[in-house]
């Protein structure tokens, strides 16, 4: 076939330039005109070569409208309307403009070359076939768990079998709990005895229907309105990634309000996250004891309920990856199994961080996190496991091998866990002048230490960029979308963002902070794409320092024979360093 | 049967309002629609501003494309389907069963309305209105009347307005042309026009001239040059629209402007009725009586 191809612009001519290519490539014959061509030319040319298409480019704004419309007449008033087809295309150019304008097509900005092509040697245009289909994907998925030094390997073994076997015949509230709402969620009443191993809020919350403070119920009403809104709310899915296969991108909610959670996790699906994690308030953690019911509250984090959780839940989409946390608070089981019920895709366990940096007591914690990987790895739930104790200022070795052993630890109880390292400008980094004139290559050494050690999954968290984040939003957009691409240079398999408000949100985040990050990521997975982020010679050397260290952590820690001890006498990281052992739950725990 | 076409000269000069007001004027009279576009949207396609939209009674005959009468409140029952097509699919004939809004998406070039209006002799209509399309006038060489759209928003000048006023009423009042004319067929351009100086030419009609970039360059061959056309609608009147969507900081808003001096000389000097419809609709019934009156 025959195509004049008229940029009908005084400059731009890309887009038809483009067409040509295309064009010319499946072997149709083309004339291409230069910009800023007299339209009378282009109707004498067209009388001349009787082509089959002319096809017009411009950028609309005021007054080219007219000028289309001018050129169509032009090209009807000299009698070449019925002989050849008129394509216009160019930005802002819709169907329905096309069709007030009189031609016989119009493509906008979204268009891609196989639309237009499939028009004009007549074929079906499918519209659906370029719509985007999201399906979930198993982290954890190729991964051996196989550890690649036996020096390693033997500590790894000597401790995690220490920890089973102290873990063997104690239990805590924190389990009995667990157990008692499995049988609830079963059917059976046991709130009686599941009271009696609750704190005084909870409690009162059941038998005198006291709220806590800064808590209040959400209506039935309140609920219907909401049920619709999700119901009628419809995104086009969207890919963040460009040509890249991973990292998947988890954002983190907890507003307080499930409603408002779920409106934010809804935006943040229809500008591409992967991924979304449930983050709860830290003072449930403290808590003995789980509330019932649909509740908000007006503090950071979203209370956990089976009833919130619920109702999360039915706001997803298909496609999107549920965590859970139950990592480090005093209601660590019960959240896993609530989790599980509520059909998440993943959970968080910690029991390191959460002794000594999120403020349950060390042995406590050890007890539930031995049950709650049981539990993850009886309903099939993935964990992440994130090393956050580094923002207390803990080194990275003494982190890393908490993780590895709570990983290690999953392994061997069936459960499959996802290493967490951090992935900022962290304490540690700052005190020890660790990236002075780059913020790669200490976080590159973290993933190629734990490579040298493990194959596992790595998700760094949590999120990305914390602490490298300022109050300046551009600036958080930006480190946020630079970790993003580090992530994805090194092949990493998720990552978790923070909304660009985060650092300094005095109130609620807002959802156009969300998309600020989620359109900076996209912009910086399309700029790197198959490129890659080259650390220094540095990197190496942090990450032979880090193996060491973890080696040396695991080794003092397997000659103490006692994990739990290990934790309260600072082997993980001492007081000095940021780790201080917790004391929520302490004495709780009892031989059975 | 009595076509009659609305022609603007530019977006939002105020055809639909035109349109309304003829369907209203001609209510009781065997009637079919089209635009030579697309017409009945809520929003302007540029602005975003809401536009007017078309309302037909029951009995009214609608031409448009399949997808358009999805998009219409009136009950549609389709008569047939038609060899014409657009962005929008093929356009079909419905008739109208129970009154309502209409989305037009209608015959883009002169020989398909050439055929439509054949289409329509044979539906026994009395009148058959042809919206017209932004600033599109060479299918309206083939209707028999035409009413001009003037608006603020194709500019806020009123010496502009006038001028493009004058200029196309000079050229829907060339004389048809006799046999011995020298006949240029299809697109004039001025150098051509200018070529032919001392003949006597033809040319296919006025709307093939006003295609002119420069109108001022076209006024001057008009006044100069011995020119006829083969055919011609015949101008009933024009019509102003002084509200025109004007650029702001947060997007494009409606502003107007005063136009009844601009409408005056239209009246004294073109000599031809010049009206605001959205307030002299009676007017505008009254001078299309006279006119079908005329006729019979």
């Amino acid at each position: 076939m025959k195509f004049v191809l008229f940029p009908l612009d005084p400059v731009h001519d890309v887009a038809l330039k483009m067409l040509n290519r295309e064009l010319l490539k499946r072997g149709h014959q083309t004339i291409l005109l230069p910009p800023d061509t007299k339209m009378e030319e282009v109707v004498e040319l067209c009388q001349k070569e009787n082509p089959d298409f002319i096809m017009v480019s411009r950028t609309v704004g005021y007054g080219a409208a007219e000028l289309l419309a001018r050129f169509i007449d032009m090209l009807d008033a000299a009698g070449l309307r019925k002989k050849c087809k008129v394509v216009v295309g160019g930005k802002a150019i819709t169907k329905e403009l096309a069709a007030e304008l009189g031609y016989d097509a119009g493509f906008g900005d979204r268009t891609n070359w196989e639309e237009v092509i499939a028009f004009v040697e007549g074929r079906e245009v499918q519209e659906s076939k370029s719509r985007i289909v999201k399906t979930k994907r198993d982290i954890t998925h190729g991964y051996s768990y196989r550890v690649h030094d036996s020096a390693f390997k033997d500590l790894l073994e000597k401790i995690t079998d220490q920890i089973i076997d102290w873990a063997r015949d104690r239990t805590s509230p924190g389990i009995e709990r667990a157990k008692m709402r499995e049988k609830m969620l079963q059917g059976e009443d046991l709130l009686e005895d599941y009271l009696k191993l609750c704190d005084d809020t909870v409690v009162s919350y059941f038998k005198k229907n006291t709220l806590p403070r800064k808590v209040r119920l959400i209506t039935e009403e309140e609920k219907k309105k909401f049920d619709r809104l999700v119901r009628e709310t419809r995104f086009d899915e969207k890919i963040l990634r460009h040509s890249l296969d991973r990292p998947l991108v988890f954002v983190q909610y907890g507003t307080g309000c499930p409603f408002m959670d779920a409106m934010h996790i809804k935006v943040s699906e229809a500008w591409g996250a992967d991924g979304v994690l449930h983050f709860d308030p830290s003072w449930g953690a403290r808590c003995e004891g789980l509330l019932e019911g649909l509740l908000a509250h007006e503090e950071d984090g979203s209370i956990i309920t089976f009833e919130n959780l619920k109702l999360i839940k039915s706001a997803l989409n298909d496609s999107t990856l549920w965590c859970v946390r139950a990592h480090r608070g005093l209601n660590t089981p019960e959240t896993v199994l609530l989790a599980a019920y509520a059909k998440a895709d993943l959970t968080k366990i910690n029991m390191v961080y959460g002794s000594l940096n999120g403020g349950t007591d060390p042995e406590r914690l050890t007890v539930d996190g031995v049950y709650a990987i049981k539990l993850a790895a009886r309903y099939n739930l993935p964990y992440d496991i994130p090393t956050n104790e580094e923002l207390g200022g803990v080194p990275a070795h003494k982190a890393f091998a908490g993780m590895l052993v709570v990983a290690y630890l999953g392994v061997k109880l069936n459960a499959k866990p996802i290493l967490k390292p951090l992935f900022c400008y962290s304490p540690d980094v700052m005190i020890n002048d660790y990236m002075k004139d780059n913020y790669i290559d200490y976080n590159a050494a973290k993933v190629i230490a734990l490579r040298r050690i493990i194959d596992a999954p790595i998700w760094p968290g949590e999120p990305i960029g914390f602490m490298t984040h300022t109050e300046d939003r551009v600036q958080s957009a930006m480190t946020t979308a630079l970790h993003a691409a580090l992530a994805s240079s090194l092949g990493l398999d998720a990552i978790t963002i923070a909304s660009t408000d985060e650092a300094y949100a005095r109130g609620a985040i807002t959802v156009s902070a969300r998309i600020d990050t989620l359109r900076a990521i996209a912009e910086a997975f399309r700029f790197f794409g198959q490129a890659k982020i080259e650390p220094t010679k540095q990197a190496e050397e942090f990450a032979e320092r880090i193996v060491e260290g973890v080696y040396e952590t695991l080794k003092k820690v397997a000659e103490r024979e006692d994990f739990v001890a290990s934790m309260y006498e600072g082997l993980f990281g001492t007081r000095e360093e940021g780790a201080n052992p917790g004391r929520a739950g302490r004495g709780t725990v009892r031989k059975c | 049967m009595l076509s009659i076409g609305v022609l603007g000269t530019a977006k939002n000069t105020g055809k639909t309002t035109t349109v309304n007001a003829l369907l209203k004027c001609l209510a009781g009279k065997s009637l079919a629609i089209t635009s030579i576009g697309f017409d009945g949207e809520d929003l302007d396609h540029i602005t975003g501003l809401p536009k007017p939209k078309v309302v037909v009674e029951e009995g009214t005959v609608v031409a448009t494309s399949e997808q358009a009468a999805k998009h219409s409140t009136a009950k549609l029952q389709l008569l047939r389907k038609l060899n014409i097509t657009t962005a929008f699919g093929p356009i079909c004939l419905y008739k109208v069963r129970q009154s309502g809004t209409v989305v037009l998406v209608g015959p883009n070039n002169s020989e398909d309305l050439l055929m439509l209006k054949d289409v329509l002799k044979s539906e026994q209509t009395e009148i058959f209105l042809v919206d017209g399309a932004i600033n599109r006038v060479v299918p309206f060489q083939h209707v028999e009347f035409v009413i001009l759209a003037l608006g603020a928003s194709r500019s806020t000048s009123i010496d502009v307005l006038l001028t493009e006023a004058r200029v196309i009423v000079k050229a829907l009042r060339l004389p048809l042309s006799e046999d011995d004319r020298n006949v240029i067929e299809g697109l004039v351009s001025q150098d051509k026009m200018k070529s032919l100086r001392n003949e006597r030419i033809s040319v296919e009609s006025p709307m093939h001239l006003l295609l002119a970039e420069d109108l001022a360059d076209l006024e001057r061959s008009l006044d100069e040059l011995d020119i006829a056309v083969l055919r011609r609608p015949e101008l009933i009147c024009v019509t102003i629209n002084p509200y025109y969507p004007a650029r702001r900081m947060e997007g494009f808003v409606l502003d107007h402007m005063d136009l009844t001096e601009l409408s005056r000389t239209i009246e004294q000097e073109l000599n031809v009725p010049c009206l605001d419809v959205m307030k002299e609709e009676e007017r505008l019934c009254r001078i299309l009586e006279e006119k079908i009156r005329g006729l019979k």
